[in-house]
């Protein structure tokens, strides 16, 4: 008996251990000017569905002739996915800012990429030279705002009402005190 | 500077917008299609075996099974007939004499049909797909009371064939066929029901297994194979097995259309004929034409085609020895012609449609027993096009030795349908028009002209305006005098309140743009949207091979010139108003910079992803995860005006809208866990906008999408879940700068940015869902010149047969949630969020009319802004206009313009009258006073 507590206590822990520790992805973000012929590592990143932090992140070489960089990563699958940005932006005295989607699944489906003139605002714990990086989660589709449903007694029958209260229930006191105020006035007159 | 948004602000109030019992049945238009009809499924029938009133029946290539009425060419009924989706294209109709029932076989299902109103009687299904139907038509002595049988023969893994009882569907009896042999065709005589079988031998020919069946038990009596010997190498080959005639026959031919082979159907003889060569082209087809009637003559003609030319020859069998002899042979004409064949009591007539003769026979003898000639069909063509007859149908009343009535229904080569009465064409049904894949709008040249000439003294330098201006009067002079001569006529018209649109020749306000169809037979077919009752030219515009199917784009690239393209292939343009093609440079200089020199983003979807180009060289790529695949992809409008950069509030202040040219809706669905996820890119960056997903979607339904101006819509089916309910949904999404009003988001009024520079902020999305009654097949969005109109969302709705208009703001997603509207949410003519959104019979543009299979909507603006002219296209053709904030700049068919002027005239004579009387007063009080 004991020794079955324990065990499910220790199992407990292990099963919320997990979920705390979600299994960790890391995606290479490449960097690929229109020119070149493959793409380099930009960043290195690790995220679970819920945070993702720089592992290490390379300024990328771009030959002058190139005002447009694409960034994106290839899936598990082979293909390519990415999004065009100019080549200025990567400039040294910007920040940037990656931007990982996930779908439902908590698996990256796009990339996206913002770079600004001015200095460290964005938040600095998964930051490394200059480079953030931001999950972004796919949105569950809106869903029609229902009117409040007839919740029904165990029998199933709608509840009555409550019964409404009476003329006399409701203004009794209004009736008392005119009462009360004609007993005085007619006691005082007495006098 | 808020006082120009404020009449954009009044227009957004307009209630919601309906069809006035004035304008219904005016500005519509609308075609009942059924489609191209086939030969062999097209015929004349009684629907009332007792009356003499026959109706035209036909099941069509586009699976649309309909009974026409003969004198006016109107749509008695019709019933859009599932084919199973399967590529097994056959379709089969019968009719058995007498009968008032039609039975139609398609698909796997045979299905009898009311013949007077097109009401199911019974339906059955096979095992296998369907490849013949018949009617057992069993001389038995006494005419059988009541419902005819049919016999079905299907294929598949197990063919048989079965008899279905005529009355209530329920199958009699059964017989598997058995060996691997393809189940051909099916042929009834009085006696026996026979199954013809193709049998593939070693060395690659066929050859032809008849089973031989009693059609009272079921029981197979006789089987034999046919010794077709080498010269059958396909079954493209065997040009007909006739059914339901005294002596059934099989006629084949070699590959090289040399000798004619017959065999009569339950005899083993074969008869040979040596086909004769007319002209030095050689035979590319040849037809065959029996009686469809068992108590006819044993009579059949047989037509051969050329390229060139055709002719006809006609042969007897004689029933007693089964011996096929030719009879005589009708005289080769030039052109392509048709021959249909009509049977009255057992005499059998021949009825030939050449391009310009009608003319009748009797099988029994070659004498004419009429003839037509044919002015015209009386449809339009391309220029310098000769149409020819496809097909055709008769029925035929002769007294004594001539055709006393003849009603002969022609397809033509245009796809019109086309009945002649004693060789006069009564109506046409513009039946190519049910095929439509692409559709654009064009305005006519000279409409356009004065618009263009303003647009030059605009933007030139003052003298050099001025000299064009006078330049122009000068040109204009020179119309004074027809214009003069046109004059009374215009005013007449003008009193009888005659309103502008019936006016031919003017078209002020843009509604009789030409509509140019392209149909999947390749042609290219006009219309007027101001007189949709005639088409204007219809011409070949491509060489397709048959079975090929062609997928053009059209688009208007300048006025009056229409542009063909198809896939990768280069635009070919014609002229709108006539359909001449215009060669090359000549009257069409391109205007806009040529988009190979200039750097532009251009994207496509390859494969399952969307990649794009930036100056030729690979640019952002969009690739869906593993096992989701795009649905579609809709991009904002390239010409998508819009008025106003801000939504008024009822407080004055201003919302302003996300408003970029470059974005595009993108929908995809994730088979395994049934997601449809939905995203809002921007095209030059690729970067995501805004994303959602939506689980539990039933995916087979259709999820239409729309993007215009600051919003997007789509609509998807929801199976049960516990955060959603089950049914259609709409969802509307609306882009704005930023939430706050007066404020314009990260970027504030900066009037120039890249995307690829500085990547704008994400717009703030506002989403909302409405559920609706009935499942939406496609969205569009009516289009107006200057978008200052407010928009409506039009939708089909494939359940109703039905489209309709919802005005913006019934689903705009910024309704209040839970609680009444405010005073200025009032202001603004936003009312409580309610789930359910009802459609009001008022939006329903279509009203009394049942608009059938519609798969694609095009909007294109008038030239008034209150109006956009609208287009739907699918199986039935229906346009209509549409002023979605009523027509605020022009006037209503209800103004008089009669009583007007009267009025003014009136009160100018009491003035008149009165001024004198007036003045004496005066002149009197001052004397009285002084």
């Amino acid at each position: 008996m004991r020794v079955n507590t324990v065990i499910s206590i220790l199992l407990t822990f292990l099963c919320s251990l997990s979920a705390a520790f979600e299994t960790e992805h890391t995606v290479d973000v490449l960097a690929w000017p229109l020119s070149a012929p493959k793409g380099a590592t930009l960043a290195k990143i690790t995220y679970n569905s819920t945070a993702a932090t720089v592992k290490s992140y390379t300024q990328p070489t771009i030959p002058s002739s190139d005002d447009t960089v694409r960034i994106g990563y290839y899936h598990p699958s082979g293909s390519w996915s990415g999004i065009a940005t100019a080549a200025s932006n990567f400039a040294p005295e910007k920040s940037k800012k990656l931007l990982l989607h996930l779908n439902s699944d908590g698996e990256l489906y796009h990339v996206g990429f913002r770079a600004s003139d001015y200095g460290s605002s964005i938040a600095t714990s998964n930051k490394m030279d200059g480079m953030s990086v931001e999950l972004v989660k796919v949105r569950p589709g809106p869903t029609p705002h229902l009117n409040k449903p007839v919740v029904v007694n165990a029998d199933g029958t709608v509840p009555s009402k409550e019964p409404e209260k009476s003329f006399l229930q409701k203004y009794w006191y209004f009736i008392a005190g005119f009462l009360i105020l004609q007993v005085v006035m007619s006691s005082g007159k007495g006098e | 500077m808020l006082l120009p948004l404020l009449p954009a602000a009044t227009l957004l109030l307009a209630p919601a917008c309906a069809v006035f019992s004035d304008e219904a049945w005016n500005v519509d238009y609308h075609f009942a299609l059924l489609g191209a009809p086939k030969e062999e499924t097209s015929f004349f029938h009684r629907p009332n075996p007792s009356s003499k009133a026959s109706l035209i029946y036909t099941l069509s290539e586009e699976h649309a099974l309909g009974a026409v009425n003969p004198r006016d060419g109107s749509l008695v009924w019709r019933q859009l007939l599932a084919s199973g989706g399967d590529s097994h294209n056959t379709s089969f109709l019968r009719a058995g004499e007498g009968q008032d029932v039609v039975i139609s076989g398609i698909g796997s299902e045979v299905a009898a049909w009311s013949a007077a109103d097109g009401r199911l009687v019974w339906n059955v299904h096979t095992d296998g797909p369907l490849e013949d139907v018949e009617i057992l038509e069993l001389s038995d002595g006494k005419e059988t009371v009541g419902a005819k049988d049919a016999v079905a023969l299907s294929g598949g893994e197990h063919p048989m064939v079965q008899r279905i009882d005529g009355a209530s569907g329920a199958v009699k009896w059964q017989y598997s066929i058995d060996g691997s042999d393809a189940p051909y065709q099916l042929s009834a005589s009085s006696t026996e029901v026979f199954a013809i079988l193709i049998h593939k031998t070693i060395l690659g020919y066929v050859k032809l297994r008849v089973v031989a069946l009693d059609p009272v038990t079921g029981l197979k009596t006789d089987e034999y194979m046919l010794s077709s010997e080498n010269e059958l190498a396909t079954a493209d080959n065997i040009i007909s097995v006739g059914a339901n005639s005294a002596s059934p026959i099989i006629a084949w031919t070699d590959a090289a259309h040399t000798t004619l082979k017959v065999n009569v159907v339950g005899t083993k003889s074969i008869s040979s004929f040596s086909i004769e060569k007319h002209d030095e082209n050689a035979i590319e087809r040849v037809k065959l034409h029996a009686p469809y009637h068992i108590n006819s003559l044993a009579h059949f003609l047989v037509h051969y085609e050329t390229a060139t030319s055709h002719w006809a020859e006609v042969y007897h069998i004689d029933l007693k020895n089964s011996k096929v002899e030719k009879a005589y042979s009708l005289p080769r004409v030039a052109g392509r012609g048709a021959f249909s064949t009509s049977t009255a009591d057992a005499n059998v007539y021949f009825t030939r449609v050449t391009r310009d003769e009608l003319s009748t026979v009797s099988s029994a003898s070659h004498g004419l027993l009429g003839r037509w000639s044919l002015s015209s069909f009386g449809v339009a063509g391309g220029v310098g096009e000769v149409i020819e007859p496809v097909h055709a149908v008769s029925e035929v009343s002769v007294k004594g030795d001539t055709v006393s009535a003849i009603r002969t229904t022609v397809l033509l080569s245009t796809g019109d349908w086309v009945l002649l009465r004693d060789g006069k064409a009564i109506w046409t049904r513009p039946e190519m028009l049910a095929s439509t894949v692409a559709v654009t709008f064009a305005m006519p040249a000279d409409m356009v002209t004065l618009a263009q000439q303003l647009e030059v003294e605009a933007h030139g330098n003052p003298v050099a305006a001025y000299i064009h201006r006078v330049q122009r009067h000068i040109t204009d002079l020179q119309k004074l005098p027809s214009f003069l001569v046109l004059m009374p006529k215009k005013i007449v018209q003008g009193f009888l309140g005659t309103s502008a649109d019936d006016a031919a020749g003017s078209d002020i306000f843009g509604f009789r743009q030409i509509i140019a169809c392209a149909t999947r037979s390749g042609r290219l077919v006009a219309l007027d949207a101001g007189h949709p009752d005639r088409t204007l030219w219809n011409r070949d515009v491509t060489d397709l091979k048959p079975g090929q199917s062609w997928r053009p784009s059209l688009s208007s690239t300048k006025d009056g010139v229409i542009q063909v393209s198809s896939v990768a292939g280069t635009g070919v343009d014609y002229n709108a108003t006539d359909g001449q093609q215009l060669a090359g440079d000549l009257p069409v200089i391109p205007d806009e910079p040529d988009l190979s020199t200039s750097r532009a983003v251009r994207y496509t979807m390859r494969g399952n992803s969307l990649e794009a180009t930036y100056d030729w060289s690979p640019s952002w790529t969009f690739t869906p995860t593993h096992g989701e695949r795009i649905l579609n992809l809709v991009p904002r409008p390239v010409d998508d005006p819009v008025a106003s950069i801000g939504k008024v509030l009822g407080d004055r202040r201003v919302l302003y809208k996300y408003l970029d040219s470059n974005i595009a809706l993108l929908a995809t669905a994730h088979d395994a866990s049934s997601k449809a996820n939905f995203y809002v890119l921007n095209t030059i960056s690729g970067a995501i906008l805004y994303s959602n997903t939506h689980p539990n979607i039933d995916l087979t339904a259709p999820i239409p999408t729309i993007m215009s101006e600051n919003w997007f819509a789509y609509s998807f089916t929801s199976e049960a879940s516990p955060d959603t309910t089950k049914g259609h949904h709409l969802v509307i999404g609306e882009l704005f700068e930023s939430l706050l009003p007066d404020h314009r988001g990260a970027m504030g009024a900066s009037s120039n940015y890249s995307v690829l520079h500085t990547p704008a902020s994400d717009p703030f999305t506002l989403t909302q869902t409405y559920q609706l009654p009935e499942p939406i097949s496609r969205l569009a969005v009516t289009r107006t010149r200057q978008g200052i109109t407010s928009r409506q969302l039009l939708a089909v709705l494939p359940a109703s047969n039905a489209l309709v208009g919802i005005p913006y703001g019934v689903v705009d997603p910024r309704r209040p949630v839970g609680r009444d509207a405010t005073k200025d949410e009032q202001a603004e003519g936003l009312m409580r969020y309610a789930p359910v959104l009802e459609l009001d019979p008022k939006w329903y543009l279509n009203h009394q009319r049942e608009v059938v299979g519609i798969k694609e909507v095009v909007t294109a603006p008038a030239l008034i802004e209150s109006t956009s002219l609208v287009f739907a296209y699918g199986l039935d053709v229906f346009g209509t206009r549409l002023s979605p904030s009523f027509s605020f700049d022009v006037l209503g068919r209800d103004f008089n313009k009669f009583q007007m002027l009267a009025t003014v005239a009136a009160l100018a004579v009491a003035t008149f009258v009165v001024t004198p009387l007036v003045m004496r007063k005066q002149v009197d009080q001052r004397w009285r006073f002084l």
